[in-house]
């Protein structure tokens, strides 16, 4: 096994109810990396989360972290650390009781300096003798960060751990963990059902669907080169358009440039700030979404040509 | 204040408002006179009381009021860990037969296991305090066993989750994460098994244990001199309510009341050995608490049938069993009407409705004998008004018990229908508004149809505490009304335990029914909440 894997996922699944939950997953990821597992609710990634910590039972598979075979280890002595959607910092401690809370086996004095330290990361000293309910969500998130990290864990897993803040908080603490992740180099798998979110955050995306991984890529990769429909879909807008040989054309709005005056008709337009986005039929019958300037407006109805600007567009097969 | 006056006299609904707070004034009344009595206190009675039997009553009290408590709590925290962490044979079947005991009176279990033991212990050896502690813990720790149960449910598994990620196994979760996390609710139910220790004196009797609230019975039946009954209890109250302060000030600033987690609470399967564990550590409380007393009690009244002489009390056991329906009815449908009004008028207005939900819930503080005092001081007072017509007292009626009783367990109703009422959402209530429904719909359509599960539930604990009620039974009852718990006590304190066994086994019946219908409607009224 490569020294630089942190993390060997093999063939995990698990069935519920006849369901296959998570079906067949292998997934690898490399010291230091963060990895975001993106995907629309009920695709699995969760369970898959939490299988990986050993908080949920696998039918099937391997879970390998830093070598060591931990398939059947029970969570609390896998070394991980896990960041809830919300609510599980323990109400009925303190900040940095919270912090300590996994640090027992150390000394007094050098559990006081671990949680200064970790405190001091998420930039909360100024809290720690607060109780949970007296912080704000974004705080209480970021507690949760600094109590999962305290342990130095091999692997830090977040469960959807900015989807209960609202935006403008959630952009200012998705930068704050990322920084402080990578600071850490602590290799951790992100999951989100926000596709922005898993391109901007992730060194790799890895794009789940019906319990099993579609694409793990670089974003650029899987976003201008996915590799089917759903992830094309998933990860962006795109009009698919047949080719000759029963292949499908993605075509992202960016890739259009758009003219007035034609043979092609506007379906309805969006003012979207720099932007505007056009439905368009083309002159052939099929349908394409495109970004035009926002200082060249055109009506529904108004004729335009359209034009493709990259020269070798991606395609995918066409599925079902 | 002053504004909250002003504003409450200029309401349209003043004949609504004048009535409930004529109902709050009367149910706080019992207490309010006996807290004042120790204004004037008589002082022979306390020196004559303090150099014989005062130091030793509060000694045994102590003692008891801790056994018991921190008995109740290691069982029914314990056995509620088991019933909602691990999955195990016959879980479900044993969680409803762990609750049962709540439907065997401490003075059945009392006797049974007096008798059970005379035998190896010896008639003198058996009558200790420590006995008279198990049969109390053993029919008390469901209290604990209920609210524990409910708290551990309500957690989740996300903090236990966290808790393991951060490398504390599931048993260091247990001491580190749930309990301490379920803390009011193990306060709430040790509070109750606090307010039915210092209450019993159908147990303490049994087992010779002289406690303050026997105290109390000795000094009304000794004397007759009700301010001096009145005075000891206060000693109740002030001991009750220390307890109950001391708990929430060592609380401080810590909120237990976690966000209900998104993901259910699911028991996970511990290997074969801890299943069988758990297996039998709940059948041997069941078989403690419930199985035998009842096999016992089963017993003796096929052996007093046998014997021909099982009933030597005057009508019978319908006579007394339509007797308890009677004043459980009763009391059930007093302390729901008024308990509704208030909580639907508290939620209404701020200040003043809480102020009298407070006042009405004070004889929840209260020991059965410190009300029965009370109650019977205020009903003379009453009586002496000539507001009645002639010859009609209501000291010694069925209206006069019934108001004693309502006084002592209007909160548990109240505070049921009220966390029923919580779970209504604003939104709703406001919904209803903007559709047209006036403040009686809203209440008629949308709150009551919510807290149904949760009136329910309080009917149902309501139901179980009027059955095995005993003091103010005793104390206030019309002459020649009997009850079972009645008939219970006066062929104990004979020892006639075949004699005892017929009404005890009714009353366990109508007991079992009830605890029934409140694990239903408990269990109904979380999955309406989540």
């Amino acid at each position: 096994m490569n020294a630089s894997v942190a993390l060997h996922v093999d063939g995990l699944s698990r069935s519920l109810g006849g369901k296959r939950i998570v079906d067949g997953v292998t997934l690898t990821l490399s010291r230091g990396e963060l990895l975001t597992l993106v995907g629309p609710s009920g695709c699995g990634k969760s369970t898959l989360l939490r299988m990986i910590a050993g908080l949920e039972p696998s039918d099937g598979g391997r879970v390998i972290i830093d070598d060591h075979d931990m398939s059947s280890t029970p969570p609390e002595q896998r070394h991980i650390g896990f960041v809830f959607q919300d609510g599980s910092l323990f109400g009925h401690l303190r900040v940095d009781q919270n912090v300590a809370f996994g640090l027992k086996h150390l000394s007094r004095s050098e559990r006081t300096a671990r949680v200064e330290a970790m405190l001091e990361l998420v930039q909360l000293s100024g809290v720690a003798r607060r109780y949970p309910h007296q912080l704000s969500g974004g705080e209480q998130q970021r507690v949760a960060l600094a109590r999962a990290l305290a342990t130095e864990p091999r692997l830090m897993l977040l469960d959807e751990p900015f989807a209960s803040l609202d935006e403008v908080l959630r952009e200012e603490l998705r930068r704050q963990v990322a920084e402080v992740l990578r600071a850490t180099r602590t290799p951790s798998i992100l999951v989100t059902h926000d596709r922005h979110e898993a391109l901007t955050l992730g060194d790799r995306v890895a794009v789940m669907r019906d319990g099993r991984i579609q694409q793990v890529d670089s974003p650029e990769a899987v976003h201008d080169r996915p590799s089917n429909r759903f992830v094309a879909g998933f990860m962006g807008v795109a009009s698919f358009l047949p080719d000759s040989e029963g292949m499908l054309i993605v075509v992202r709005p960016h890739q259009v440039a758009m003219t007035p005056g034609g043979d092609d008709v506007v379906l309805s337009c969006e003012f979207a700030g720099a932007t505007r986005r056009y439905t368009v039929r083309r002159h052939d019958g099929t349908v394409v979404v495109a970004d035009g300037a926002s200082s060249v407006k055109l009506a529904t109805g108004d004729a335009c040509t359209l034009q493709f600007t990259t020269e070798r567009l991606h395609r995918v097969v066409a599925e079902s | 204040m002053t504004t909250a006056l002003a504003s409450f006299a200029t309401r349209r609904s003043l004949p609504g408002w004048a009535a409930i707070v004529a109902i709050t004034a009367s149910v706080a009344a019992p207490v309010v006179v006996v807290i004042s009595s120790i204004l004037d206190p008589t002082r022979s009675m306390w020196s004559e009381l303090w150099a014989t039997r005062l130091p030793g009553m509060i000694r045994d009290t102590l003692t008891l009021v801790v056994t018991v408590v921190s008995g109740s709590l290691v069982l029914g925290a314990g056995l509620a860990w088991l019933v909602t962490a691990y999955e195990f044979p016959a879980r479900r079947v044993l969680t409803w037969l762990l609750v049962a005991p709540l439907a065997i009176p401490g003075y059945v279990a009392g006797f049974v296991w007096l008798d059970t033991l005379s035998g190896p212990l010896g008639a003198r050896g058996v009558r200790s305090i420590w006995l008279c502690a198990a049969a109390l813990i053993v029919t008390l720790y469901p209290y604990v066993f209920l609210f524990a149960r409910a708290s551990f449910k309500a957690q989740g598994i996300d903090a236990r989750d966290a808790a393991r990620t951060l490398g504390v196994g599931p048993v260091g979760a247990f001491f580190r994460v749930a309990l301490p996390m379920a803390r009011p609710a193990l306060a709430a139910g040790s509070a109750l098994v606090l307010m039915e220790v210092l209450t019993d004196i159908g147990t303490v009797r049994l087992f010779n244990v002289s406690t303050i609230a026997d105290g109390v019975m000795r000094v009304w039946f000794g004397t007759g001199d009700r301010g001096a009954a009145a005075e000891l209890a206060c000693l109740l109250v002030v001991s009750a309510a220390t307890l109950i302060a001391l708990e929430r000030g060592l609380r401080r600033g810590a909120r237990y009341s976690a966000r209900p987690s998104e993901r259910p609470h699911s028991p996970i399967t511990p290997r074969i050995g801890a299943r069988v564990g758990a297996l039998v550590v709940c059948a041997t409380v069941v078989g403690v608490a419930v199985a035998i007393p009842v096999a016992r009690l089963a017993a003796w009244a096929l052996a007093a049938r046998r014997s021909g002489n099982a009933v030597t009390v005057t009508g019978g056991v319908w006579h007394h069993l339509s007797s308890s329906l009677v004043i459980v009815l009763a009391t059930c449908v007093a302390c729901m009407g008024c308990g509704i009004a208030i909580a639907l008028l508290a939620r209404r207005r701020g200040s003043i409705g809480r102020l009298l939900s407070r006042l009405a819930s004070l004889g929840y503080a209260m020991p059965g004998p410190v009300v029965a005092v009370g109650a019977l001081i205020t009903l003379a007072a009453f009586d002496r008004t000539g507001l009645l017509p002639d010859g009609t007292v209501l000291i010694g009626s069925l209206v006069g018990l019934v108001f004693a009783l309502t006084t002592r367990f209007m909160a548990v109703a109240f505070q049921g229908i009220e966390a029923g009422l919580d779970r209504v959402p604003q939104s709703a209530v406001a919904s209803a508004r903007t559709l047209g429904a006036g403040s009686s719909r809203v209440a008629w359509s949308v709150e009551l149809p919510v807290a149904r599960t949760s009136i329910v539930a309080a009917t149902a604990l309501l139901t179980v505490d009027l059955t095995k009620e005993l003091p103010i039974t005793l104390l206030l009852r019309p002459f020649g009304f009997d009850t079972l718990s009645v008939w219970v006590w006066q062929a104990t304190s004979e020892s006639l335990w075949e004699q005892a066994a017929v009404p005890s086994l009714v009353m366990v019946a109508v007991g079992i029914v009830a605890v029934g219908a409140l694990l239903v409607a408990l269990d109904r009224g979380a999955e309406v909440a989540s």
